[in-house]
């Protein structure tokens, strides 16, 4: 007894220790981010960092744009942010895709916001980000552009489907938190290609979700059919009841069209 | 121990009934306590254990009163007590807590025991088995055989045994050394057997089985202090489940134990035990043998369980005898499955998530002697339960079922049961017992993610909202006893609200392909059984004696329909003859077809059968060798059980032999 006694400051002083070291740690904004780019939005005074989740890819990616002040280096949290990016084709054609802007006050020091990348960089043609940025501190405005380079990743992760009224629509997914074994939040995002550069949120979609393991034929109870909530964007959960490969089979109702089938393959480490 | 007295001499002649300590003169007669000897008593060479050394704890099982066994293969059979069976029962060893580690109960813990290990087992049916822990279909308790103090200071027993229908071996040796202070013992088994042939002569595939067992005992004595250390440690392979999709792989189980025993002690308190334990069980199924497996898996699952628990009893104060348990234990348990589908991810998920449940109890009760011929035996007990979930997996997959419940549960548990005993003149007895119990959802019907039941083809799915099982039950028991005739006649009521019963989850589809659908374990309102037993003890000569029991269980749910699992009348009667080094004994086991079915569970009926077995034994008294043997299915009948799952049938004739040599 006496030799844990002897022992209890030396405990009492690694417990003290440690719990300062954790409150000591500075809050890195974009840890467990990838940087994708940077470069000075010309006009605004202001350097643009092009953060995302992962290396871009064709699908729903979620971006993050890091500002600051080009003089005084400082961090800059209220801003407008615009998203354009443009696909070149070597055929001479420009396109964009749909966007989500962020808010005009940063999140957690960052600017959130997405783009639904509906096709890979190739021999066909490439990709350039343009970021429209606003610096409250000298009131300017500029671009920052980019040169991105948008994979192709093993599953497709955007689909598109023409209407009876020949709309093309592009639908894509998300998962908010990463997916997991339980119950995920899951989100649907649908825009119509009204022209090339033009993209907008289509809001009138009854969707049904059915999982499905495809190897061995069975899907999960209670999910939850995504809703929509706002710009195209449509709200479910999805459960996965193990890991491995699962198909996402999503069905697309609205009036006075044909119901539209399609699937998204997602594979659970 | 040796105040043993011979009260129910049914099939062979080991089942003694147990004269409570603390009792005067008078014998009880406890018809519901049943406890065999396989060591002291000098009469146990007519035992059925003696009589066929290479019995399996399950093949004793299988003959003891009001058991029955659930066959899923030819090993690791599931005791059954009055139509109850799994988290109704409390199966402990020594006092101890032990769960299997199978999700598909693959292995009920009777089986990492062998009968060379056992001193006894004490069966008691009903709540009125709550002394070992919170239950509604009684308990059964398997004593470990504890070093003695001798006054030969080596002595024991080797034996080999071989069943001629499996082409099986048995073989182990245990031994016993003293000195003045202490004395310490060690058996080791070893059992393989193969495919066993059926009545019509054909082989049931994955029938085998294989196992070492090896235990370790050691005893210190103090004054009137004892310490006592246990070990045992079991391992089974390739066990071949016929009426299963999958065999076991592996069953790796280990149970440490201290105890300390103090008799004699001042104050109150006449004399305790207090012991504390440790056990774990490694279990992994296998489809590796088997031909048409759509897709690999591996299904590994352990259970751990540690535990402490005191009990003792007070000095006689007047007329009452009380005695006294209080016990903690904590099980955890964790099953997997990974299946492999061919060029794609495997696909993981917990089948058992990882969980656990702390349970404390408290135990008391008083044999009351009100006169030389009326005694009352009351009991309570209260356990108070904690189960709950780890994070990771398997806490995300229940949230699939239960979004909006955590996982985790406080139940409350209670029993109490009044047991009165009348002797009419010298030959009569009546007992009457009337007793409520509670009983804890087990783990696996609490969190269980899509087991699959091969009996109906249904994935079934945990309950994180279960409360628990309830009993009210009565029994009404009457023994007239001469020397030469001893009829004793039992009747039971139970009637159990909140019976725990997987139903059909319309709307969820099973995971396993090929499945009919999934079940989900719910409290339904209410379940009844009822039920019977009659024993007919006849010593028709000095060396003749007839044995017959007879037992029949009913069981309902709420709507009147037949509960699944529930064996038909069955009965066994011995002839046996024994004179000087001889024993013989031929025995006739009979069942009814069991027509009321519940199809729901996959069941059929099944017709009745009667099978004849003939064992015998001599003794070399000099060479202190036993031989034995017998032929067990004598017209080779094919027939199953109405308990055997998948109608798999039971062995045809075997001829079986057995060498047993004391040193």
């Amino acid at each position: 007894m006496k030799s844990i006694i002897k022992y209890i400051p030396i405990l009492l002083l690694i417990a003290s220790l440690s719990a300062c070291s954790d409150d000591d740690t500075p809050f890195n904004p974009t840890e467990g981010l990838t940087k994708i780019s940077e470069t000075y939005a010309l006009g605004a005074g202001a350097k643009v960092e092009l953060w995302a989740k992962e290396d871009l890819y064709a699908g729903y990616n979620n971006l993050y744009v890091a500002l600051y002040d080009s003089i005084d280096g400082e961090r800059i949290t209220e801003s407008h942010v615009q998203f354009n990016p443009i696909m070149a084709m070597s055929s001479g054609m420009k396109h964009s895709c749909p966007v989500i802007n962020p808010e005009e006050t940063a999140v957690k020091e960052l600017f959130p916001g997405a783009a639904v990348f509906i096709m890979p960089s190739s021999d066909m043609g490439s990709w350039k980000m343009n970021v429209r940025v606003h610096n409250h501190h000298n009131d300017k405005e500029g671009m920052a552009a980019f040169d991105i380079i948008v994979a192709n990743p093993s599953v497709t992760q955007v689909k598109s489907f023409v209407t009876g009224s020949a709309e093309k629509m592009f639908v894509s997914y998300t998962f908010p938190e990463d997916k997991k074994v339980g119950v995920n939040e899951f989100e649907v995002i649908v825009y119509q290609m009204v022209s090339g550069m033009d993209f907008a949120p289509i809001q009138d979609y009854t969707i049904h979700l059915e999982p499905e393991m495809p190897s061995m034929g069975h899907g999960s109870p209670n999910n939850v059919d995504p809703i929509h909530e706002a710009a195209g964007r449509y709200m479910g959960k999805v459960n996965f009841t193990m890991t491995g490969g699962w198909r996402l089979n999503l069905t697309l109702n609205r009036e006075d069209d044909a119901i539209q089938s399609l699937f998204f393959d997602v594979t659970l480490d | 121990m040796n105040r043993l007295i011979f009260l129910i001499l049914f099939i062979p002649s080991w089942v003694l009934a147990q004269e409570s300590s603390g009792y005067d003169s008078l014998p009880t007669y406890l018809l519901t306590e049943v406890t065999i000897q396989s060591t002291s008593s000098e009469d146990t060479l007519q035992n059925f254990f003696r009589a066929n050394k290479s019995a399996t704890t399950e093949d004793i099982l299988s003959r003891l009163h009001g058991v029955y066994l659930i066959r899923r293969g030819s090993y690791g059979q599931e005791p059954m007590l009055q139509g109850m069976s799994g988290g109704q029962l409390n199966v402990t060893i020594d006092g101890m807590k032990m769960f299997g580690a199978c999700t598909d109960k693959m292995d009920p813990v009777t089986i990492y025991v062998e009968p060379q290990n056992l001193e006894g087992m004490r069966i008691m049916q009903g709540s009125g088995g709550s002394e070992m822990g919170s239950t509604v279909g009684g308990s059964i308790d398997m004593q470990l055989a504890q070093p003695q103090r001798s006054s030969q200071i080596f002595y024991g027993q080797a034996g080999v045994g071989y069943q001629g229908v499996s082409n099986g071996i048995n073989s182990y040796v245990n031994g016993n050394y003293s000195t003045k202070n202490s004395a310490y013992n060690f058996g080791f088994n070893y059992r393989k057997a193969n495919n066993y042939k059926d009545g019509n002569g054909l082989e049931v595939p994955y029938s085998q089985y294989e196992k070492i067992n090896f235990t370790g005992g050691a005893k210190w004595h103090i004054g009137f202090d004892t310490l006592i250390a246990n070990v045992l440690i079991d391992n089974g392979w390739n066990i071949g489940y016929p009426a299963l999709p999958m065999d076991v792989g592996s069953a790796k189980a280990k149970i440490f134990a201290l105890t300390y025993e103090r008799d004699r002690c001042h104050g109150l308190v006449e004399k305790f035990r207090i012991k504390a334990y440790y056990n774990s069980i490694f279990h992994s199924m296998d489809d590796t043998h088997r031909s048409d497996v759509v897709m690999h898996m591996d299904m590994p699952g352990e259970s751990k369980t540690t535990g402490i628990f005191g009990e003792g009893n007070l000095r006689q104060l007047g007329n009452h005898a009380i005695s006294f348990r209080t016990d903690f234990y904590y099980n955890h348990v964790l099953a997997e499955m990974t299946m492999y589908p061919e060029g794609e991810s495997p696909m993981y998920m917990q089948t058992w998530p990882s969980s656990g449940r702390a349970v404390v109890g408290l135990y008391l009760a008083d044999n009351y002697s009100i006169s030389a011929s009326t005694k009352v035996k009351a009991d309570a007990r209260i356990d108070l339960a904690f189960t709950s979930v780890d994070d990771g997996i398997g806490k995300d997959q229940l949230e699939v079922f239960y979004p909006n419940t955590p996982p985790t549960s406080s139940l409350l548990a209670s029993s109490i049961n009044l047991r009165l005993q009348q002797l009419w003149g010298k030959s009569m007895i009546a007992e009457v017992h009337a007793g409520y119990g509670e009983r804890l959802p087990t783990l696996s019907e609490t969190y269980g993610f899509y087991l699959f039941n091969q009996n109906d083809g249904y994935d079934y799915i945990g309950n994180v909202n279960l409360q628990t099982e309830k009993s009210w039950s009565g029994d009404l028991s009457l023994t007239y006893f001469t020397n030469a005739l001893q009829v004793s006649v039992t009747g039971f009521y139970k009637y159990l609200p909140d019976y725990i019963f997987a139903k059909t989850a319309e709307n969820v589809l099973p995971m396993t392909p090929g499945a009919n659908g999934v079940k989900v374990y719910e409290n339904i309102p209410f379940a009844t059984f009822a039920g019977g037993d009659v024993m007919i003890l006849g010593n028709l000569s000095p060396a003749f004696r007839l044995v017959n029991t007879t037992k029949y269980t009913v069981a309902k749910d709420d709507s009147k329909n037949p509960l699944p699992l529930i064996p038909p009348l069955t009965s066994i009667t011995t002839l046996q003859y024994w004179r000087n080094h001889w024993n013989i004994q031929v025995e006739c086991e009979a069942a009814l077809p069991q027509e009321k079915i519940n199809p729901s569970f996959g069941e059929d009926t099944t017709p009745g059968f009667a099978v004849m077995n003939l064992r015998g034994g001599y003794t070399f008294t000099k060479q202190r060798l036993l031989v034995n043997g017998g032929l067990e299915n004598v017209f080779d009948t094919f027939y199953h059980a109405h308990l055997d799952w998948g109608n798999i049938p039971r062995p045809g004739r075997n001829l079986y032999a057995s060498l047993t040599l004391s040193f």
